[in-house]
């Protein structure tokens, strides 16, 4: 006979003791959160390649708490200074002239010209992939310790979005950096900026504690200390919010923001409009090389319904050619483009039956003038995405115009790559790239550096107003020329806008407040954003 | 032992390390995708003079076979490289992840050889008995739930609701006052060891479970039971020891396995590991970071295996290894 009671009670014995050890740890988990401290959620790394000539980290914006650039972008269309107060350029934009504030480093040393001066220099010699963002920088001058002068080689009207984003330039201390003579594998440990809040310490992949930085030379901080909190998966970041353990989180997916809608003290707000979604054609491949079958299929995109399934009523219907109202302001073209992109599949049909797109095997789908089966791709990443989850119900929106589309699953690496063998494309960019008139060279073949844009579009036209806008610094001569790059665009239709998506954030109103005031420029809690916040 | 074998052994390991780094690299290299389009999409397609920068930067620019040599002399001679995305040495944040991994798989792998074993092999000498039969349908459900899933019921119950242990990390943020406390970072470990236990114990089980049924039907336990023997006793001294012999490779496997991280148990639970820093090395297409972790785990395998083969004398005498 087994003596199967003596084995039950020892492994008995294990399992209790297995308990027994678990319990012994499980004291009270409730962290003691700093009062006074705000804790933001992040998803990853603080900086990128150990120090800030690398740019900020995933999170998006740590680093920019402690430095600054010379000045950044702003919702309204501007930029606001940061370490410059004032700037101007000359008539060809050839000479940027910034006038800079009275600061100081975290350190106590005064900053001047010669660090805006020395940041330039010192990317540039250590040939870092930064410094192709001031590629057409010729040198820069200090006229004294408050202007610091940028000359280029060649006209550079937009030289400031390249200095204030995407990634910008971060202005580096002279008197730190000029010993440091291999910047690529040099890890900062002591973050010495000039932004509002300081480096105060860090426990690695898990918190950084900034504190206020009383000398700040703008706006002072409302909060004594802000604490990051790195947390990769999202649906832990909204339970350390719903539990206390963090005060915001950002960059929320639709579904969980709307259940976090009624939960005791936490309140939902967005920053509309901030990632612009478009659908995009290849105009080297059939059939989209047809103007008229593009022209057909801007009628049958349902920006609508996109806005209701993908972003559950958080994002707004596009209805320019390529840049979003809300962010460009009058640099859009209110004229064009119309109704030439109106939601309209009836008239998609009559417009396709017209060119000889029918079905005449009666399988539903459409076959080509010439009688063959229209075979059309669109690249997708994955499953999840918004640009995936678009283009799958584009598809299924099209079945029923007898248009078939196969998506194409690529690496998401490999996607840019993909739109040249493809027919149609869905791509999300940061409102960013959709806020200026500059951002129309999008479109211009082979931009700058002589490769060739997403959609293989080229138009001579186009291309020379491209150019004559690479070369014209003044203002209402630049809108003049993008009113007719979108007029151009309109006619062409190389791409169709989809909707400009909110970006959600959700915080805890019992702790701090004043986060609806400020809009962020990208997805994360940004300084102008912070400097806003107080305690509730 | 002969000292012949030994020499044999090694070399054969030293000769498939080498052609395991030709592989990494032959494959990292043809992987698509590179670091800087990953983290700024924008700028490398706008502005591709930031791209050649880059790779000017990280040697990435010269001839393929100049890389390849470069990548073996330095691999040989203790040079890993840098990390691209965290700019660290590639040794030196591994050491540091490997850490934190066997902080939580050490517990874990014995929590689930030892629970593991005893419930196999007791599943596998009551076979047929109700007791084996739920005890199979319970382990077929642990084996057949994601690990993601039982993470995030940890996390849910245990950390949320219960309040029982923290949601994520490895610290308290107390610590950034106090500096680290032992007892807060194991108090941060049991979840994530606890959901690694649980993926675990199915695989060990089954295997146990299976040898054990081989090892009743032989003579020597027919024997023991002729001499009087108690179960409990041919059981410890005569089934289980036998049926241990094959779990030995699986484990030294499963062993290598966990090492290196789970990226779905790391991830819910911000534990800085290997998993997690695997997955962003991916992510990021970090090439030096990646080849680094996939020597380190080939390493790992080629030692645990070694490790086995030499054990064996030691659970079953009349093995004779070389």
């Amino acid at each position: 006979m087994i003596n199967g009671l003596s084995i039950k009670a020892g492994m008995l014995k294990a399992l209790f003791l297995t308990f027994f050890v678990l319990a012994a740890f499980a004291m009270a988990a409730g962290e003691d959160v700093p009062e006074d401290a705000l804790i933001i959620a992040t998803d990853g790394s603080f900086i990128m390649q150990g120090n800030m000539l690398f740019g900020i980290g995933s999170s998006g914006s740590t680093g920019t708490y402690v430095y600054e650039h010379l000045l950044t972008k702003n919702r309204e269309g501007g930029y606001d200074g940061e370490l410059a107060e004032h700037w101007d350029c000359n008539d060809d934009a050839t000479q940027w002239t910034f006038n800079l504030v009275d600061a100081k480093w975290h350190d106590g040393q005064p900053f001047s010209s010669e660090d805006v001066q020395f940041t330039y220099e010192y990317i540039k010699e250590n040939k870092l992939w930064l410094s192709s963002v001031l590629s057409n920088v010729d040198y820069v001058e200090c006229h004294d310790e408050r202007t610091a002068v940028f000359h280029m080689k060649s006209p550079s009207p937009a030289f400031l979005d390249d200095l204030s984003h995407c990634p910008g330039i971060y202005i580096i201390p002279k008197h730190f950096w000029k010993d440091i003579g291999d910047p690529t594998h040099y890890v900062d440990e002591e973050w010495i900026g000039t932004g509002p809040f300081k480096f105060d310490s860090m426990i690695p992949d898990q918190y950084v504690r900034l504190v206020a930085n009383e000398n700040y030379h703008g706006k002072k901080p409302l909060v004594n200390q802000v604490i990051i909190k790195v947390i990769p998966n999202k649906d832990s970041q909204v339970l350390s919010l719903k539990s206390g353990s963090v005060d915001v989180v950002s960059d929320l997916g639709p579904a969980i923001a709307r259940s976090l809608q009624g939960e005791d003290d936490l309140k939902i707000f967005t920053a509309p409009a901030t990632r612009g979604y478009e659908l995009g054609f290849n105009l080297n491949n059939s059939p989209t090389d047809n103007l008229d079958f593009r022209k057909a299929m801007a009628h049958a995109v349902n920006r609508q319904q996109i806005c209701d399934i993908v972003f559950d009523g958080y994002a707004t219907p596009t209805d320019t050619t390529f840049l979003m109202p809300n962010v460009a302001y009058d640099f859009v073209n209110p004229s064009v483009p119309g109704s030439d992109y109106e939601y309209d599949p009836e008239r998609t049909k009559e417009m396709l039956n017209s060119l000889g797109y029918t079905d005449r095997d009666g399988d539903g789908y459409r076959e080509g003038p010439d009688g063959e089966d229209l075979a059309m791709t669109m690249p997708i990443s994955g499953t999840g995405s918004y640009e995936s989850r678009i283009a799958e119900i584009l598809k299924e929106d099209w079945k029923s115009l007898g248009i078939k589309v196969v998506l194409k699953q690529v690496d998401s690496s490999q996607k840019q790559n993909e739109y040249h063998n493809s027919n149609f494309f869905v791509v999300g960019m940061p409102y960013l790239m959709h806020d200026d008139v500059d951002d129309l060279t999008h479109f211009e073949v082979d931009s700058h550096f002589g490769k060739a844009n997403w959609y293989d579009y080229n138009d001579s036209d186009y291309n020379t107003l491209a150019e004559e806008l690479r070369n014209t610094a003044d203002g209402d001569e630049r809108k003049k020329i993008g009113y007719r790059m979108q007029e151009i665009l309109a006619e062409d239709v190389p791409s169709v806008p989809i909707c400009g998506a909110d970006v959600i954030f959700a915080y805890r109103s019992d702790r701090f407040t004043g986060w609806e005031d400020v809009e962020p420029i990208m997805w994360g809690v940004d300084t102008k954003m912070l400097l806003n916040v107080k305690e509730a | 032992m002969r000292i012949g074998y030994l020499g044999w052994r090694m070399a054969y390991s030293i000769f498939a390390f080498l052609i395991s780094m030709t592989i990494t690299f032959v494959l990292l290299h043809l992987m698509p995708g590179d670091y800087l389009h990953t983290i700024l999409p924008y700028l490398a397609e706008k502005n591709p003079q930031a791209t050649l920068l880059f790779q000017e930067q990280f040697g990435l620019n010269k001839p393929l076979m100049e890389q390849y040599t470069l990548y073996m002399r330095n691999v040989l001679q203790g040079n890993w490289g840098y990390s691209i995305h965290y700019g660290l040495p590639v040794v030196s944040l591994i050491s540091e992840k490997l850490f934190w991994t066997m902080l939580i798989f050490i517990p874990a792998t014995l929590l689930s050889i030892l629970l593991g074993m005893a419930i196999g092999s007791y599943s596998g000498w009551t076979c047929g008995s109700n007791l084996d039969s739920t005890t199979f349908k319970l382990m077929i459900f642990l084996g057949a739930v994601p690990s993601y899933w039982w993470a995030l019921f940890l996390v849910l119950v245990l950390g949320y609701y219960l309040n029982l242990f923290p949601l994520g990390g490895y610290v308290g943020i107390e610590t950034l006052d106090t500096g680290m406390n032992p007892l807060d970072i194991v108090h941060h470990a049991v979840l994530p060891t606890v959901a690694l236990t649980i993926v675990s114990i199915p695989g060990i089980y089954y295997l146990m479970r299976n040898s054990m049924i081989s090892t009743i039907g032989e003579d020597y336990i027919l024997s023991a039971r002729s001499k009087g023997f108690s179960e409990t006793y041919i059981l410890r001294h005569h089934a289980l020891r036998n049926a241990m012999l094959p779990m030995l490779t699986v484990l030294a496997m499963e062993m290598a396995h966990m090492i290196m991280g789970s990226v779905f148990i790391e991830t819910i639970f911000s534990w800085p590991g290997m998993g997690l820093l695997t997955y962003d090395a991916l992510r990021v297409r970090d090439i030096p970071l990646l080849q680094g972790i996939f020597l380190m785990d080939t390493l790992i395998i080629i030692i645990v295996n070694v490790a086995a083969d030499f054990s064996y004398p030691l659970v079953d005498p009349r093995v004779k290894v070389g």
